[in-house]
Formats: C-alpha cells, structure tokens, sequence
C-alpha cells in the first residue's frame, strides 16, 4: 500500500465511510507493517480525543467587553469618512450642488477613502495594541478598589432576596465602566444612578460612563444556582484595569 | 449565514452600521476566541485577543474588500495576533495546559482530565499543526475553507492534517492517553 493510500483509507475507516474491503485492506497493512501499525495508533488516539473534545463556553460579558473597547477606539480617518457621507445622505443637496463641488468632494473622498484603507491596512501589524491593561487579579471578594488613570472606583456587593446588588462608586475622577455577568445565571433587574450616564446594555453585560462622585447600583436577579462573578472593567482612555469579584450568595 | 448574507453585512459595517457590526462580533466571537484558546493555551490571553481581534477588525474594515472571504481575513488577524501573543511570552512562562479543569464538578474530572491533555498535547505540537486541527475540528472548516484560510491547496490541507493528527496522538500517547 502507498504512502497515499495509507493516509486515503485511514481517513476513510475513521470517518466512518470505508466500506468492508477498505477496512480489510487497512487491517492487513496495519499487521504486516510495524511503521504503519505506530501510526494507526496515534491516528487513533487523536481521533477519539479530537472527537470527544468540546468547545470552551464564552467567558461571560466577551462580547460587552469588545464592542466597549471597540466604542472608545473609534478610527479617525473613517470616522471621518463615514461622517461626511452621513451628511450627504442626510442633506441630499449637497451631493447635487455644483459640478465643481461635487467634483470636488469626490476627489477628497478618495483620497480619505485611500488613506483610510492605507492607515486600516496598517493597524493590522500584530503589534499594534492600543490599550494598556494590567494583567488580570485573582477573584476577589468585594468591596474593591480599582484606580486607573487618576480614577478610583469602588465596587461593593451586597445579597438580596432574589439575587445581588452591585454598588458602583466613583471616589475619584471619572470613567467608563463595563459589568459583565455570566447570563444563564442573572439577569440585570434593574440600573439606577444619579450621575453619569448608560452607555449600553444588553444581556450579561452593561457600560455605564462615571462621572467624579457618580454612584450606580446594579440589581441581579438570580435565575440559575446560587454564585457567579461579576467582571468589573475601567477604561480610562488608554488604560484599562479589571477585576473579578465574586457576588454574594 | 451564507457568503452573500455576510458580504452584505459587511458592507453595513463599513457604512457605520453599529448592529451590524453587533452581528459581526456576535458571528465570529466564538471562532475568534476558540481559536485564541487553543493557539495559546489561555483564557485570559484569548479574552484579551479577541478584544484586539475585533479593534483590529473595525478599524480595517474600510479597507477591506467584501469580495473575499471575510472569514479568512478575521483568521489572518487572530492567529497572528495569537501567534505575536505566544512569541511575546517570557520563556519562563508556563503555558496552561489546564484548560477546561477548573470549576470543574468532580463528577466531570475525567473528563476535564482529557481536555487538559488534549490542550497540553497541543501545545507541543508547533503552530500550523495547531492551526490546522483547530480550523478542522474545533470550528468545524471545510478543507477548502482550511485551504483558503492557509493560503494552500485543498491536496495539501488533506494531507498535512493526516500528519497533524499523527502528531498529536503521538504526544497524547506520550502523556500517557490510550484509547478509551
């Protein structure tokens, strides 16, 4: 049997779709050839493991914690595109005005539009990372301290009947702040702040913008078995820190 | 989704749309970070790839042509930027090859045993072995999806997964698994 061979019905037998002569064929092989017969086990032992393995599930609040980093590292020059093509849209006049000056927005729009994808097709050099953060804490229990960038944020957490609360608190300065909970085991029942504003929410996860002295309270109501995290992370422009704190009950 | 759904969602987002992008990341997180986890071996490194992942994605997708397969294109970025995340790494820092261990009832400890030793036989096995298993068996790709993604003919996917998987059940073996 060719090297070709070897590898066509290995793949066939354990895919399930050799038939009976290709088996045989493999069998015969495996026996009169010890090289053959050293391959045919690991082939196996990969299979059974590649088959028996299972995804990893999404680490709660992934996708709040992406588009939030997202948000805050907007593109200038497609900003600026993008921009310019809304007020197009939104004034159709403008894109109607003279030759000369649509003439002459479009020259300026290809050429943001050439160096938008110029300056895009660089920042995927592997080495450009806009954000610094601090290597991850341990979970810790609550109440926490996180100062980032000249801001202080307090978390503390508390049990309710139903769930826990979440105390957010900007001692000093301000800050964007992301709380990611894993949403098979709470859902938010409630936002509530004086100052400041929500940015976002969506399941698992909310963005909420500090401002100094700001305080908001999250309410979770349990819907799975008792424990969890809450993911606590602050942005303040570039920097970013994060902490892992475990909820009550 | 089918290739005209995700050409159209493409171009959405790069006219501003921000649900469409919502669904972008909605559609590729989980290739994104599955392939992060099993290139580096970390959670914490794949959490924070992905993030960059996406960044890098938003901000290049001006410039990116809806004509390719952006799948390939959001793989580009995440392995290399997997791969610049391995390299980064102090020799003295132990990969984890504890994946999928912790937490873990005891009900579930042979089988979280078993993935710990698939993801240590797979951090012994070099860079395009992994990136090839987990395009394969991991996010379920075609070989010619594998083939595009690698920039290499479908023959040659075939062929080099055959020693890919041999290589990853010698190191299995090397630690001890046997069928089961």
């Amino acid at each position: 049997m060719t090297r070709d061979e070897f590898e066509r019905i290995a793949e066939a037998v354990l895919e399930g779709t050799a038939n009976t002569r290709e088996r045989e064929q493999l069998d015969a092989h495996v026996a009169s050839d010890p090289q053959a017969r050293e391959i045919w086990a690991d082939l196996r032992v990969a299979h059974v493991a590649l088959v028996d393995a299972e995804l990893e599930p999404l680490p709660a609040g992934l996708r709040g914690e992406i588009l939030h980093s997202i948000r805050f590292s907007r593109p200038e020059r497609s900003s600026w595109w993008s921009e310019i093509l809304a007020s197009f849209r939104a004034r159709p006049v403008l894109a109607y005005g003279s030759t000369f000056a649509v003439g002459l927005a479009v020259g300026i729009l290809a050429l943001g539009a050439w160096r938008g994808g110029f300056e895009a097709g660089r920042e995927l050099a592997p080495s450009t990372v806009a954000t610094t953060t601090t290597p991850e804490q341990p979970v810790a229990a609550a109440p926490v301290a996180i100062e980032v960038g000249g801001a202080g944020i307090a978390v503390s957490t508390a049990p309710s009947p139903d769930g826990a609360n979440v105390t957010i608190v900007a001692q000093q300065g301000g800050a964007d702040v992301t709380l990611a909970w894993d949403p098979a085991h709470y859902d938010m029942a409630g936002l509530q702040g004086g100052t400041g504003e929500v940015v976002a929410t969506e399941s698992g996860w909310a963005v909420i913008r500090m401002v100094p002295g700001s305080q908001w309270n999250l309410t979770l109501r349990r819907s799975a078995a008792a424990g969890g995290d809450v993911r606590v992370t602050v942005r303040v422009g570039n920097n970013e820190e994060r902490r892992t704190i475990r909820l009550p009950g | 989704m089918d290739a005209i759904d995700e050409i159209a969602l493409v171009r959405r987002c790069q006219d501003g749309d921000a649900k469409a992008f919502t669904a972008l990341v909605t559609l590729y997180e989980r290739v994104v970070y599955t392939l992060a986890l099993r290139m580096t071996g970390d959670r914490e490194d794949a959490r924070d790839i992905s993030q960059i992942v996406f960044m890098k994605v938003f901000k290049g997708l001006s410039g990116f042509d809806p004509r390719r397969r952006f799948f390939s294109w959001i793989y580009r970025i995440a392995v290399n930027e997997s791969i610049d995340r391995l390299r980064g790494r102090r020799p003295a820092d132990p990969l984890d090859p504890q994946l999928a261990s912790n937490d873990a009832p005891e009900a579930a400890a042979e089988r979280s045993e078993r993935a710990s030793q698939v993801q240590g036989a797979m951090l012994d096995l070099n860079e395009d072995d992994r990136q090839l298993l987990v395009l394969r068996h991991w996010l379920d790709r075609s070989y010619a999806e594998i083939g595009e993604a690698l920039g290499i003919q479908e023959t040659t996917v075939k062929s080099r997964l055959f020693e890919a998987r041999q290589r990853l059940g010698r190191a299995l073996r090397r630690r001890g698994v046997n069928e089961a």
